[in-house]
């Protein structure tokens, strides 16, 4: 569902930036890394995402001060698309080539093989 | 740019700082699709022998060892341990946890000669 933000009135325009994102964003999901950082934060926003229909579009926030860099190199290497990023806000939309191969919005999951023993 | 990445570990109870950031660095590759496999050599192998991870914990920002290992393990990452590793040990397969696989060099110069990128801790 599309989330909509709305300043309440004690916002200043100010505070509102800080700490929303922007208003004319639109997004389906929302994932908050909260401060942590490296693989911890990656691994935990793949398998977040690995459910979601292409062409999600997904508010990433992240307080992790290497995110400006991992993010955008993140999105190259899985082919996902950085709309557009205001640290500590990121718009991304989910496998955006995969939608022609699913056009009626089904998730992709990924095949996890058992590991041979 | 190669699919593949691959991460040597040769470190737990000598220093679980490093065996950490191994786990840490896995978890980006695998996290960012790269299938990612990650070689336990020496003292590395004791990162999946049962009960050993539970005991390294590096505290804020890293996670501890074990829960590292569950999520590379369920995100699909392959962990390999050197088998003449575990035997100088005393340790075999049935000493593993569930997710990693006694290998030898030829699975790691196979992984490699794909064309994978390394990184050692």
């Amino acid at each position: 569902m599309t989330q909509e933000h709305s300043p309440t009135p004690s916002d200043s325009p100010n505070t509102f930036r800080e700490e929303m994102p922007p208003q004319e964003w639109n997004f389906d999901e929302e994932f908050d890394g909260g401060e942590e950082t490296c693989g911890r934060v990656i691994i935990n926003l793949y398998t977040y995402l690995l459910p979601m229909p292409p062409g999600t579009k997904v508010l990433l926030i992240s307080k992790d001060p290497a995110a400006p860099i991992e993010f955008p190199a993140w999105c190259r290497m899985t082919r996902n698309t950085l709309l557009d990023m205001r640290p500590p806000y990121y718009l991304i939309e989910y496998k955006p080539e995969w939608k022609k191969e699913q056009p009626h919005g089904e998730p992709i999951l990924r095949d996890h093989q058992p590991l041979p023993h | 740019m190669a699919n593949r990445f691959c991460v040597t570990i040769s470190h737990c109870r000598t220093d679980g700082d490093k065996a950490t950031l191994g786990f840490v660095v896995a978890n980006a590759a695998q996290g960012s699709e790269k299938e990612t496999m990650i070689f336990l050599s020496t003292d590395g192998v004791y990162c999946a022998v049962n009960g050993e991870a539970e005991k390294i914990d590096e505290g804020a920002p890293f996670a501890p060892l074990k829960e590292l290992i569950t999520k590379f393990v369920n995100a699909g990452g392959k962990i390999y341990v050197c088998t003449p590793c575990l035997k100088k040990r005393g340790l075999s397969e049935a000493d593993l946890i569930e997710g990693a696989v006694p290998a030898g060099g030829a699975a790691l110069v196979e992984w490699l000669s794909a064309d994978p990128a390394c990184v050692a801790y």
